[in-house]
């Protein structure tokens, strides 16, 4: 009996200390976990592994949670790629127990520089690293990007409508909004509902205050109504890996209490238009052409000013804010032509 | 005027009803046999989350009372004050497993016939796994996996709980069926908390020699003309 309880220990022993080895698929569908200061991120991986490229997303927000962009949006690509949707710190279905100390930008680009560390452990030290930062995560992918040499570990940056200056953002997206109301009232389109919006833009002082910046984030959202672009709502796939409970009590705690209006006060003034040539990595921008929340004029500066070779940028023709739900199949085959250009 | 004419009508009324129906009421105290149950809970927590529990309750004060209406029919009606503690599991693909327990306190109403209904308050302890392999970074970059790494919550929720005794039907068995919606709340979640809705649909055993002796206390109210 002795013997046998002897061998059934040291094969436990064995097993337990076993690195667990991740078998690549042309048809992943897996999770982990990047556990950092009090924060427990998921990562959901999906599609081609073995290809070992990885787009790596950076959802928006912030809060946005990642989840809600692996349906339609993006399945062109990870059909071709491995996709790795993150979840921010505090957002989407990230958990933990006392961390909002640490909630700001500084330890969120500690947490991605972290997460690239374990997708090459888990991946292979050879796969290819794409970011593609949407939105917010164009703030967070270019403060990581011209950290140190962060960009070693990278092979291309791909930024959509990405906020990389929160203080110019408010002021372009101010002025689109005005110089598009106008057009637009002297065509006789919506001119009641682009009157208030152009009377708000042009009363209001830019980029004072969190209240006006979140103020002219929804009329910038609102706006995209008024223009002829493709409304295709995002599908949220609740029945698959994102928690509505989760990800809603995570976005309220953002956005409707103090620490979390704190957080974002903190992101008001941060600005990386100064550091962009720092970045000599391959980029591609893609811009919806009607995104009055983060308007292309912003990714057109942001081409001018970035230290890459091979750099790129393109208009969506029928989007918003979120181009991989207005031109989906454009979107798709942009990043595609960019990544085998590249890789 | 009329405001002070309002207030005396109004202030009689009562003494109109006690004088018409003439109120009485005796209490007595006796101790009897309660049951102990022991139950499994199928377990389901929006929006994909499904698991079981399993777990004990058991009476420890109750109240018996007989209230005779004026045409001598007898009402009877009980309140239980119950314990239960429950421990019990879930399963949250692709995000977490979950491991409780949960204490709770309440009350339980039922009168002649087999149903009853239950109001529970409780508190209790929940401690996360995450689904997949969990990593740690540390400054010099090197990568840890941390095995069965989760967190622990307080937990702390109320439910109405709706069953049928079977040991209280006409051919009375030893067992009872009850549905349990509740609402609960994990704290401390992202220095917040996170709120649940959860259902459980469960069968309770009452063994046989499983009983505890508890003091009853019995209310008889009766009306007289």
């Amino acid at each position: 009996m002795k013997f046998y309880i002897t061998i059934l220990f040291f094969a436990l022993l064995f097993t337990g200390c076993k690195k667990e080895t991740v078998k690549l698929s042309v048809n992943a569908d897996e999770i982990f976990w990047l556990s950092n200061k009090g924060a427990d991120m998921p990562v959901w991986v999906k599609g081609n592994t073995a290809s070992k490229i990885i787009l790596l997303f950076l959802h928006g927000g912030p809060g946005d949670g990642a989840y809600r962009y692996a349906g339609f949006q993006t399945n062109q690509l990870w059909s071709k790629y491995a996709m790795a949707f993150w979840d921010q710190r505090d957002g989407g279905a990230a958990a933990g127990n006392n961390n909002y100390d640490n909630l700001n930008l500084p330890q969120m680009i500690e947490d991605l520089e972290k997460l690239i560390v374990v997708l090459k452990y888990r991946y292979g030290n050879d796969v290819e690293i794409f970011l593609m930062g949407h939105s917010f995560g164009g703030l967070l992918g270019t403060g990581f990007l011209v950290k140190g040499d962060n960009q070693k570990n990278i092979r291309g940056w791909i930024e959509v409508d990405g906020a990389h200056d929160y203080p110019a953002t408010n002021i372009l997206s101010r002025q689109m909004m005005i110089d598009t109301g106008l057009s637009e009232i002297a065509k006789g389109n919506y001119m009641n509902e682009w009157k208030e919006i152009v009377d708000y833009c042009t009363v209001s002082p830019p980029n004072v205050s969190l209240a006006i910046s979140t103020k002219t984030t929804a009329l910038a959202h609102t706006a995209e109504k008024y223009v002829n672009i493709n409304h295709t709502v995002t599908e949220v796939d609740y029945t698959s890996v994102s928690s509505p409970l989760t990800f809603g009590i995570n976005l309220f705690h953002l956005y409707y209490t103090s620490e979390g209006k704190q957080f974002l006060q903190s992101l008001e003034p941060i600005t990386y238009t100064d550091q962009l040539q720092k970045i000599t990595i391959p980029s591609l921008l893609i811009w919806g052409q009607y995104d009055f929340t983060v308007p292309p004029s912003l990714g057109t500066d942001a081409l001018n000013r970035l230290g890459s070779s091979y750099k790129h940028m393109y208009l969506m023709p029928h989007s918003g804010h979120t181009p991989m739900n207005g031109d989906t199949k454009l979107f798709a085959q942009t990043v595609i032509d960019f990544v085998e250009a590249v890789k | 005027m009329h405001n002070i004419c309002s207030k005396r009508f109004f202030s009689i009324i009562p003494l109109l009803v006690l004088s018409i129906s003439n109120l009485k009421g005796q209490d007595s105290l006796r101790v009897v046999q309660k049951p102990v149950f022991v139950h499994t809970d199928f377990f389901y927590d929006f929006p994909q989350s499904f698991g079981a529990s399993a777990g004990v309750d058991f009476v420890i004060g109750t109240k018996l009372k007989i209230t005779k209406t004026k045409n001598a029919s007898e009402k009877v009606s009980h309140r239980d004050l119950i314990v239960s503690a429950d421990i019990g599991f879930y399963r949250y693909p692709f995000n977490h497993s979950g491991l409780y327990f949960s204490p709770a306190i309440g009350k339980r109403y039922y009168d002649v016939k087999p149903y009853y209904f239950e109001l529970l308050l409780n508190a209790g302890m929940l401690r996360t796994f995450y689904d997949g392999s969990v990593y740690t970074v540390d400054n010099t970059g090197n990568v840890k996996e941390l095995k069965k790494y989760g967190r622990y919550y307080f937990t702390t929720g109320f439910a109405g709980v709706f069953g049928h005794d079977f040991e209280r039907s006409k051919k009375p068995k030893p067992f009872a069926l009850q549905v349990k919606p509740f609402f609960w709340i994990q704290y401390p979640y992202n220095s917040y908390l996170l709120p649940h809705l959860s259902l459980e649909v469960g069968f309770k055993y009452h063994l046989k020699k499983f009983n505890l002796p508890v003091k009853q206390k019995i209310l008889s109210t009766f009306y007289s003309k």
